[in-house]
């Protein structure tokens, strides 16, 4: 008799189900992420001048770091989103759905497996990746016979002048933590997205996204202004140096943990025919 | 075994599909699933399995609502679609990733019914034609032992050889506690193996009874007689003069012609249910 709570063995055979027969896909997404990554590394190194220290005061500071950082923040984001989407592309078909929905397995086995393909090892692969362009980043400039330091990011914990970018002095981990957390708020949005629509599922949780995100940055300000009895503030230091910074880390992990329940529930209730009216 | 218990369901609104509907499925037998098109054969099949959501009533396997769709009970319901999608890999690692999900699929089986349909174990799903792939796939489904087997128009797609091996394969492969409910068109494909035959109508079942029973109440006969012809329950023009149907007064053995028995239900259902429930013989 096969047991019916939630069993970690089920979960990683549907993961390596998964992976298996996907794999050709799985290797395309793969190598467009890295060739993407490299040829922006390469281009980015290109265009900042290496010929002479990058500033008088941040001698220290590979010159392409502050432009490299956000690029892959905001590449990382997108393939996230995107891959997010393709979580439950198989439930685009009938026989895809019934193939999803007669695994004899339940709801939470089906999406956490899916999860540590588009969530966990994503990450991993993302962080692998960065490596790779950075790599070919070094290389290239090495032919270039550079002047000013050239600092691989898989070099970052050795190089405080990088960190010190990516945090602030008064709260050094939290914005890390807010772009780390939101990459999953944002992921959460698409997996729902890819549970509720099946076709154009990342257009349309794109439009979605973009309008609750609009709607929800209006409001943050507009409580943010009543609080500071209205005094508004717009630049990041005072956002990091403030409570605003932790609400908003605490509202990415409540609507990623919500959007997650959501489409759980929304698997647990899909039905093979989606024409019912 | 199954329990269909009061279901209605319905695509639009103001025109169910089933209304009200309600079945029971002993276990052990082959089950024919018959019915015109739209009859809701198919809907009957997902909700068994658990694949849609009826909007009243609930169907029951072995006690447990399928709709839950546990483990426990989809790990016991294998559902062969009509049209169904296999991944580019080998059968092999087709075997080794969704086997472990069965817990009583038996490789001796499988190429048991592979070498029925004339298969090797080292395919390449991705290169089988639609034939097939359903072939290799109805070799999985039967291998996986799961005690209810649905099969939604199984032998569309195969050609002639496939069709008298899916005969013998569905047959070979049956035991006491295994239940197979074959959805079909295609009568003659499936007439000689069945066990018990459903024949529904929008919203209900028309007619359901063992074939044993049938062939002890009826006859079927191709005659050229105009008097038999004129006493048949129902008669339908063929190539000999016309297939019958007549009271089996006699206790003779005659085969079952299943396209003959779904038009008698069709046409006349109360003739045919009257036959089941008076004694006609007297």
């Amino acid at each position: 008799m096969i047991d019916n709570r939630f069993r970690i063995s089920r979960t990683f055979d549907l993961f390596r189900l998964y992976i298996i027969e996907n794999r050709k896909f799985l290797l395309i997404c793969a190598a467009a992420i890295v060739g993407i990554l490299i040829c922006v590394a390469i281009s980015i190194a290109s265009d900042v001048s290496y010929k002479r220290a990058y500033s008088m005061y941040r001698p220290d500071l590979d010159p392409a770091i502050p432009y490299l950082v956000p690029t892959y923040i905001i590449i990382g984001y997108i393939f996230a989103a995107l891959g997010a989407s393709f979580m439950f592309s198989e439930l685009k078909s009938k026989q895809g759905r019934i193939r999803t929905l007669m695994v004899p397995a339940n709801s939470s086995e089906k999406l956490i497996s899916r999860m540590l393909v588009y969530v966990v090892l994503y990450t991993v692969f993302y962080v692998l990746a960065i490596c790779i362009a950075e790599f070919f980043r070094d290389i290239y400039l090495m032919a270039k016979m550079t002047v000013a330091p050239v600092t691989p990011l898989y070099t970052i914990f050795g190089n405080e002048a990088a960190i010190n970018f990516l945090t602030t002095d008064k709260y050094p981990i939290l914005l890390p933590c807010i772009l780390f957390v939101g990459v999953f708020a944002i992921q959460s949005f698409f997996v729902l997205g890819s549970t509720l629509w099946y076709k154009y599922s990342s257009v349309k949780t794109f439009a979605l996204f973009f309008a609750l995100f609009f709607f929800y940055t209006i409001s943050v300000f507009m409580l943010g202004s009543s609080l500071s009895e209205g005094k508004t503030y717009n630049n990041l230091d005072h956002f990091m140096s403030n409570y605003f910074g932790y609400v908003f880390l605490c509202f990415e992990i409540i609507v990623c943990l919500f959007n997650w329940c959501m489409a759980w529930w929304r698997l647990r209730e899909t039905d093979v025919i989606t024409t019912k009216r | 075994m199954i329990e269909v218990q009061n279901i209605s369901f319905a695509y639009k609104k103001r025109t169910p599909v089933l209304k009200d509907f309600s079945l029971s499925i002993a276990p052990g037998g082959i089950y024919g699933l018959l019915g015109r098109n739209g009859a809701g054969k198919s809907t009957l099949l997902y909700l068994i399995a658990g694949l849609l959501k009826p909007d009243d009533g609930k169907v029951l396997f072995n006690g447990v609502d399928t709709r839950l769709r546990k483990p426990s009970s989809v790990s016991d319901i294998f559902i062969v679609p009509e049209e169904f999608d296999l991944p580019s890999i080998s059968l092999k690692k087709y075997l080794s990733l969704n086997s472990r999900f069965y817990p009583n699929f038996s490789e001796e089986d499988l190429h048991r019914h592979l070498d029925t349909f004339e298969l090797t174990p080292d395919l390449n799903l991705g290169a089988l034609s639609m034939g097939q792939k359903k072939k290799a796939f109805m070799c999985f489904a039967l291998a996986c032992n799961t005690p209810l087997l649905l099969l939604d128009e199984p032998t569309n797609g195969l050609d002639i050889p496939g069709k008298s091996r899916f005969r013998k394969f569905i047959v070979s492969s049956m035991n006491d506690e295994r239940t197979i409910l074959i959805s079909t068109h295609q009568v003659r494909d499936i007439d000689r193996i069945l066990d018990y035959i459903i024949i529904t109508e929008t919203n209900r079942v028309l007619f359901d009874q063992p074939v044993s029973k049938i062939l002890s109440r009826l006859k079927f006969m191709t005659t050229d007689k105009q008097q038999l012809i004129e006493d048949a329950l129902y008669s339908q023009p063929s190539v000999g003069g016309a297939n019958i149907i007549l009271p089996n007064t006699d206790d003779i053995d005659t085969e079952l012609n299943l396209e003959s028995l779904f038009e008698f239900a069709l046409v006349n259902p109360q003739a045919l249910i009257d036959a089941f429930t008076n004694n006609i013989n007297a």
